[in-house]
């Protein structure tokens, strides 16, 4: 008897009986399903085709425990009713699913509010991570040099903004070695890091939230602005950018140094697989935490698109928008956008 | 150790890749990691214990040459373990893709 066939002629029974009677997910009503299955089978085909390729299986089948029938290939048509079994089957668990996972999601993910208490406690791995991500810091530079202050910055005010563990108050010092940097940032644990390094007396530290700038009431009083990878952290950029727009002299540039990928299917696709095969799990095995990594992948996807920031900059007030992107792995994901507030005439 | 016998684990991965940008247009299949393990590890289980079963029978078993020859308890190599995760993961990516890609509520 062919064991094997009846066997997967039971289990398509067994699971189809399983939602009909029991589960009633509806699973079976829609198309998603559906199309689903057949991508799914044209998958199949060719790995199934690879496995039990007559001329060298992976897989061998006993003769008696099967009907026979191979096709397309060499498949067994039972491994066809395995597919589907296994299919409907995961796509039931996973639709039951549904509704056990709303409570657990809230409390594993991190919102904007959380993030620069989840990057103290990230601080003391956080260099070694983005030493280890190539062209980190020659990006970083690339950007800072867009500041573009005449005399290495001899006589200016720049403000670092979201300076972090001091990754982009180097780049800027490296670019205006002259000026007179102030490198603000929310969180006390990546300040921690960044005061502990080596500095000249020309760059000063401050703890404050990006959103409180206002108060600060410096009205005009910088001759650039530098945000490295803070903008998309901000629940609200735009209160952000009209706060910039005051602190700057007129005419002065704010130089913008962030992921956007929305504008491109591909990039998207080249983030989602370097954060998932090299940032997240070299991130969680070396902080312990995953969450500030895949919240990193996230709030990338969902950032503006450059010409959506181009826009922003402008509602915003700025004027001279403009944008290019990083080189070499970073191409098309990491943008340096450039703005001034206009010059009185 | 010949690259052969990874023939079946590489075949595995190359899933694994294949279906892993899928993650980007769905909500979120890794990025549940609680709702994916509820959705797979019965199933994968249900399914080794299927295939323990169908070896001890003797209705299938498995190329010594094109498998890494590590075993689980009751001689079941290794990769089929690996192929009842993965494959269950892949359907979940495709499935949550297709839903989310079209907003035909109808398709749903």
């Amino acid at each position: 008897m062919p064991e094997y066939l009846v066997a997967a002629a039971v289990s398509v029974a067994v699971v189809v009986a399983a939602e009909l009677v029991w589960l009633r997910t509806g699973l079976f009503r829609s198309r998603g399903y559906w199309i689903t299955v057949l991508i799914v089978l044209g998958f199949q085909i060719v790995v199934d085709g690879w496995l039990t390729k007559l001329s060298d299986p992976v897989v061998i089948y006993a003769d008696w425990a099967i009907s026979g029938v191979r096709a397309p290939w060499d498949i067994p048509i039972e491994d066809f009713l395995f597919g589907f079994t296994l299919v409907t089957a995961t796509l039931l668990g996973w639709v039951s699913a549904r509704t056990a996972e709303g409570a657990s999601k809230r409390r594993t993910r991190l919102d904007a509010s959380a993030v620069p208490a989840a990057f103290d406690a990230a601080a003391s791995r956080y260099d070694a991570l983005v030493a280890a991500s190539p062209g980190y810091h020659r990006a970083l530079r690339a950007s800072a040099r867009r500041i573009g202050l005449p005399v290495g910055g001899a006589g200016a005010r720049v403000l670092d903004l979201g300076c972090g563990t001091g990754a982009s108050t180097a780049a800027l010092l490296a670019c205006a070695p002259h000026a007179q940097i102030v490198a603000v940032d929310g969180s006390t644990g990546m300040l921690a890091r960044a005061r502990a390094k080596s500095w000249p007396p020309s760059v000063t530290f401050v703890h404050a939230q990006a959103e409180a700038l206002r108060q600060w009431g410096l009205e005009g009083s910088f001759d650039a602005v530098f945000a490295a990878y803070l903008v998309r952290n901000l629940a609200e950029p735009d209160e952000l950018l009209a706060a910039v727009r005051a602190l700057l002299r007129p005419g002065a540039p704010l130089v913008v140094h962030e992921y956007s990928v929305r504008d491109s299917l591909p990039h998207r696709v080249i983030w989602s697989l370097v954060c998932w095969s090299l940032i997240i799990p070299m991130g969680a095995v070396s902080t312990g935490d995953p969450r500030l990594f895949t919240y990193l992948w996230r709030s990338v996807l969902r950032f503006d698109g450059a010409a959506q920031f181009r826009n922003r900059l402008r509602r915003a007030g700025f004027t001279e928008v403009d944008s290019s992107t990083a080189r070499g792995w970073q191409h098309g994901i990491v943008h340096t956008f450039h703005a001034r507030r206009e010059a009185i005439r | 150790m010949d690259v052969d016998r990874l023939q079946y684990l590489v075949l595995l991965a190359l899933c694994l890749a294949v279906t892993a940008p899928l993650e980007a247009l769905g909500s979120g299949v890794y990025r549940r990691p609680a709702r994916l393990a509820r959705a797979v590890l019965p199933i994968a289980a249900v399914l080794t214990v299927w295939d323990l079963l169908a070896v001890a029978r003797g209705h299938w078993h498995y190329s010594q040459r094109l498998t890494t020859g590590v075993l689980l308890p009751g001689g079941l190599p290794v990769e089929e373990l690996v192929f009842f995760l993965v494959i269950p993961v892949c359907t979940v990516l495709t499935y949550e893709a297709v839903t989310a890609r079209v907003r035909d509520p109808w398709l749903r």
